[in-house]
């Protein structure tokens, strides 16, 4: 056993000197420099994000609810080692110096918020300055939006009359961090310590009050949590976390978080690739040598492990380095996108890196292990002649569904759905049996040419149709790398134009919320008179959903609390003559202009849940009105858009009489916002919802987002960088050799390099298109089914990349070889014999 | 590292040399020099009154094509082509139209004609140092190198290897360089030079 380990450990360092590893090395270095800055960055960036997506909802994890949430399941996040907080909501009217004004209590305990901070002024001077504060108010104490300041003409330090309390106003709230999360039922916010809330006496039954516990902590620690709480929790009770926070955020982070969980896979796939190759030219050069061993009685066993303990060793060496290369890498991200976070981003832990190095080392005994298998079964007959290679037994394919699992058992430590693993490890190995038959049909196709061609083409062509199975592999290889880059990237770009087209720079700042008709009027003209526009008004109505398919539906029979919440609660609808910007109809179709049909057109999201479909009908109740109605389309709806969107849409004239209201956003820079104090003292019952915070938010999350992207991005071309470099390298000395030959037998450089291109080229071209059709063949799935981006072939994009990968490939291979156009023949065949 | 010192000879047409000398005397460095495989660091080498050293490397290359023949020890026949294809290279490198059917006719002449399909790997030693010769041959040498030609041959093949080139090189008029270990193979040529440490120590 000894001495096995000494021989490997002798044969590490000689390969070391000689350069030999350098391929198989900088794969491995990749792969696991990919997972550590991937796996360490995201980590650390989606904490990041979440902290400040869950500045959403002031907390990780928020239990909404109409009645106060047990004390036990406070008790039980306590027990986590959870925050925990609690709010209660509820609107009032606020009689003031003969003035009323609604508005909205917030009553809070101690640690709120959890996440995020208030923002208070302690003056009311315009040029006061904000100041975020740790603390709640203290009790007798009430921090009011400037609103109410403005309404009621009240100054700081007034004292102001709540229920049966009075209250001392001691600072203007300018931010409350979960504040967007109920848009269209706002009204301005008074906040007081949750120990005054009963003395108010406006906590009776009719108070409309919603409570909410509110919890943070480490990730694990949350989804402890809510499992724990989750399966026996009260159906009153509505789980509120970032996916389901903020549709806008919890959207795009998912969507991020699914992209460079499939990118920092395809990294991983193609470092594999690059292993594979890397480590059959590596097996290559050690036929004679272990044949050698043999003949001095080594078992073919001892062999094997001899490599395999070199091959763990230069993981672990290789690995090391990739770590801290990722790590620097990562860091120097970090560094970067420091200053979009709030606070400090958390630092990364050292799991990160030895996930990458325990991995790395997997992948790589994984996709070598066909390789050294091979080694193993060398006949000690090699060292005398050299015999075509053997296949190496009936079922030694079989030794192949090593690197396969482990490719899967990879993909499903990066990728959450198996479903998605499978279609993707099918595809993969699909994929790569597709272009091993078309190379191979393509180089068949050609070698007719071969024997009527010139000495150039005759040596490229040779070379590629003699290897014929090593050539369909190195173009497969490429091809397979190629296409997945082109893929990444293309669906890449169409999700930054996704996210772009959803929030662009004139997207609504500010919503207008609880309109009523008779209002309409004037507020357009103090929109004309102001601000120099015209709002748009879209009209909300509020109903309840009595039937589906004429049966009533039963909130027991939707295990999700949403949507069983939908059936039990208010439905809010509109209707449109038209589609509304930002929705599409994925099924059915819209209704003709002026149709009186009584039919509904039902966002995505809500009709899946629900179980319904075009041709069902849905019967909502609105006032004294009752309407059946037909589904005649589903719409998927851009909810990151920010602009007034629906689930239930009705043509114009369906439900005309219903009573409702309007909502209207509007972009409206600082200097304009000063005059929504008149719009507010005009309009005292409109609600005006400051939406600029959750814009920007969610703009800094794009940020993060696209930085996040490319990071991982870089390193999947590094690891196509590798595959190339591996691949390129699996014939060099033949090449090399070839090349010294011609040059002995008096051919000049331009033939030897029109040879070469030749060669070169016709690599370069079947995987450059096996790639571009690849990609054009699988980025729609992707786009749609993955990601749920709309796609549109970007054929420009593929156009590029097709002669862009020709380039790539070609410069590769022909740097490669330079030595050899200019080097004297002699010490060309030095090289390649010694 | 000084591998060779103080060497000159010179070479007539027809005429045949053996290079002798013990491992690491600078047999094959001397005659990579004569071919310009590589050049001198100091010294001239003139071939056909052209000197090899003031050219550049596809000017050597230009001189050697269809004016020069190597054999070597390891063969170096291309692996991806075939015995035929091997032998046709250097005639299509030296423009030769009817290079396919001069091709055969040398492969036959060395009594291989049944295994032009064949490539490298599919044949015997002996058999790829025919095609070896064949290749040397066909586009007719003025000069032809051979660096231990022998060395990887049973003793039948060698013979056979040597009466080949031998004949060929009497029947073709063509300069015969030959590096050898084997003192009978070095016996039939008309000029021996000896070799030691990079150094001329004998000639006959």
């Amino acid at each position: 056993m000894q001495h096995v380990l000494f021989q490997a450990l002798r044969q590490l360092r000689r390969d070391w000197k000689a350069g030999e590893i350098l391929a198989l090395g900088a794969a491995m270095a990749i792969a696991v420099g990919a997972i550590t800055a991937v796996v360490g960055f995201s980590e650390r960036i989606m904490s990041g994000l979440e902290r400040s997506a869950g500045e959403v909802i002031a907390a990780d994890i928020k239990l909404a609810s109409r009645e106060s949430v047990p004390v036990a399941i406070e008790e039980e996040g306590r027990r986590l080692g959870l925050s925990v907080a609690r709010t209660t909501a509820f609107p009032t009217v606020l009689f003031d110096k003969g003035q009323t004004l609604l508005v909205s209590v917030k009553g809070v305990t101690e640690g709120y918020p959890l996440r995020g901070a208030l923002k208070l002024k302690r003056s009311l001077k315009d040029d006061a300055a904000e100041e975020r504060v740790v603390g709640i108010p203290a009790p007798g104490e009430l921090w009011a939006d400037p609103r109410v300041f403005y309404s009621l003409g009240a100054r700081l330090g007034d004292t102001l009359q709540l229920g049966n309390t009075s209250f001392r106003l001691t600072a203007v709230l300018t931010y409350e961090p979960d504040r967007g999360g109920q848009f269209f039922s706002f009204s301005p916010r008074l906040m007081i310590n949750a120990t005054d809330l009963q003395a108010t006496g406006l906590l009776g039954p009719a108070s409309r009050a919603r409570y909410a516990l509110l919890a943070a902590g480490p990730v694990e620690r949350v989804d402890e949590f809510k499992a724990i709480i989750e399966p026996a929790l009260d159906r009153r009770i509505a789980i509120v976390d970032l996916d389901s926070a903020q549709e806008q955020v919890g959207a795009t982070v998912s969507t991020a978080r699914d992209f460079i969980g499939l990118s920092s896979l395809a990294t991983l796939l193609i470092a594999g690739l690059a292993i594979t190759v890397a480590s059959r030219r590596y097996v290559d050069r050690r036929r004679r040598q272990t044949a050698l061993l043999r003949t001095f009685g080594a078992s073919s066993g001892s062999v094997l492990l001899t490599h395999l303990i070199a091959l763990s060793s230069l993981g672990l060496g290789w690995g090391v380095l990739g770590a801290a290369g990722g790590f620097a890498v990562q860091e120097v991200m970090a560094g970067l996108i420091g200053s979009l976070l709030p606070g400090t981003l958390p630092a990364m832990g050292i799991a990160p890196a030895f996930l990458g190095i325990m991995l790395g080392t997997l992948l790589l005994v994984a996709f070598s292990v066909p390789s050294f298998f091979t080694l193993a079964r060398i006949a000690p007959i090699e060292v005398l002649r050299s015999t075509e290679k053997s296949g190496g037994g009936r079922f030694f394919w079989l030794i192949y569904l090593i690197p396969i699992g482990g490719l899967i058992s990879l993909m499903l430590t990066q990728v959450a759905s198996p479903l998605l693993v499978l279609f993707l490890a099918g595809g993969i190995v699909l994929s790569l049996i597709v272009m091993m038959a078309l190379s191979a049909g393509a180089l068949i196709a050609m070698k007719s040419l071969s024997s009527s061609a010139g000495v150039s083409w005759r040596f490229g062509l040779g070379r590629l149709i003699r290897n014929k199975t090593a050539s369909t592999f190195q173009i497969s290889t490429i091809g397979l790398g190629l296409s997945i880059l082109i893929l990444l990237s293309v669906v890449r770009g169409q999700l930054f134009d996704a996210w772009e087209s959803r929030t662009p720079d004139d997207a609504p700042n500010f919503f207008f919320a609880n309109i009523q008709p008779t209002e309409r009027e004037g507020m357009a003209r103090f929109f004309r008179e102001q601000f120099d526009a015209a709002p748009a008004f879209t009209p909300m109505a509020t109903g309840r959903l009595i039937a589906i398919n004429g049966a009533i539906p039963v909130a027991e029979d939707y295990p999700d609390p949403r949507t069983a919440s939908r059936i039990e609660g208010n439905l809010n609808f509109s209707w449109a003559a038209a589609i509304p910007p930002g929705n599409e109809i994925v099924a059915g179709q819209w209704w003709e202009p002026g149709s009186s049909e009584p039919v509904v057109s039902l966002a995505a999201r809500w009709a899946e849940p629900l179980r319904v479909d075009v041709g069902d009908t849905i019967s909502v109740r609105s006032g004294a009105q009752v309407i059946e109605a037909r589904i005649i389309n589903i719409r998927q709806v851009q909810w990151e858009s920010l602009t007034p969107n629906f689930f239930v849409l009705f043509p114009p004239s369906v439900l005309k009489g219903a009573p409702h209201t309007y909502l209207s956003a509007a972009r409206l820079e600082s200097e304009n916002q000063k005059k929504l104090i008149e719009l507010n003292r005009l309009f005292p019952t409109i609600n005006i919802i400051d939406v600029g915070a959750i814009l920007a938010q969610v703009r800094r999350v794009l940020d993060l987002v696209g930085l996040a992207l490319n990071l991982v991005f870089a390193f999947t071309l590094a690891a196509g960088g590798a595959v190339l470099f591996s691949v390129m390298q699996t014939n060099q000395e033949s090449r090399i050799r070839d090349v010294a030959m011609l040059k002995v037998l008096g051919c000049d450089r331009r033939r030897i390099r029109t040879a070469l291109n030749f060669e070169f080229l016709t690599i370069a071209i079947i995987a450059g298109a096996l790639a571009g059709s690849t990609a054009l063949l699988t980025g729609q799935w992707l786009a749609e089914r993955v990601f749920e981006i709309p796609y549109a072939t970007n054929y420009r994009e593929l156009i590029y990349a097709f002669p862009t990968s020709v380039i790539i490939v070609w410069l590769v291979s022909f740097l490669g070889v330079r030595r050899a156009q200019y080097a004297p023949p002699q010490a060309l065949l030095k090289d390649v014999i010694t | 590292m000084t591998i060779l010192d103080d060497v000159s000879l010179e070479v007539a047409r027809g005429e045949s040399v053996a290079i002798t000398g013990p491992s690491g005397s600078g047999k094959s460095t001397l005659v990579a020099l004569l071919a310009g495989l590589d050049v001198p660091t100091s010294g001239d080498v003139v071939l056909e009154g052209e000197y090899l050293n003031r050219l550049d490397e596809d000017g050597r290359a230009q001189l050697r094509s269809g004016r020069v023949g190597f054999i070597f020890q390891a063969f170096y026949l291309m692996e991806t082509l075939t015995a035929h294809e091997n032998v046709m290279l250097p005639l299509e490198i030296a423009g030769r139209k009817d290079a396919a059917r001069i091709a055969a006719d040398w492969l036959d002449r060395v009594g291989l004609a049944d295994r032009q399909d064949h490539y490298p790997r599919q044949l015997s030693g002996g058999e790829q140092q025919r095609v070896a010769i064949s290749r040397a041959f066909a586009i007719e040498p003025q000069i032809l190198f051979a660096d231990e030609p022998t060395g990887n041959l049973d003793d039948k093949s060698s013979q056979h290897i040597a009466e080949l080139l031998f004949s060929l090189c009497d029947s073709r008029q063509a300069a015969l360089i030959l590096v050898t270990h084997d003192s009978e193979l070095a016996a039939r040529c008309q000029s021996r030079i000896a070799l030691a440490g990079g150094r001329l120590v004998g000639a006959s």
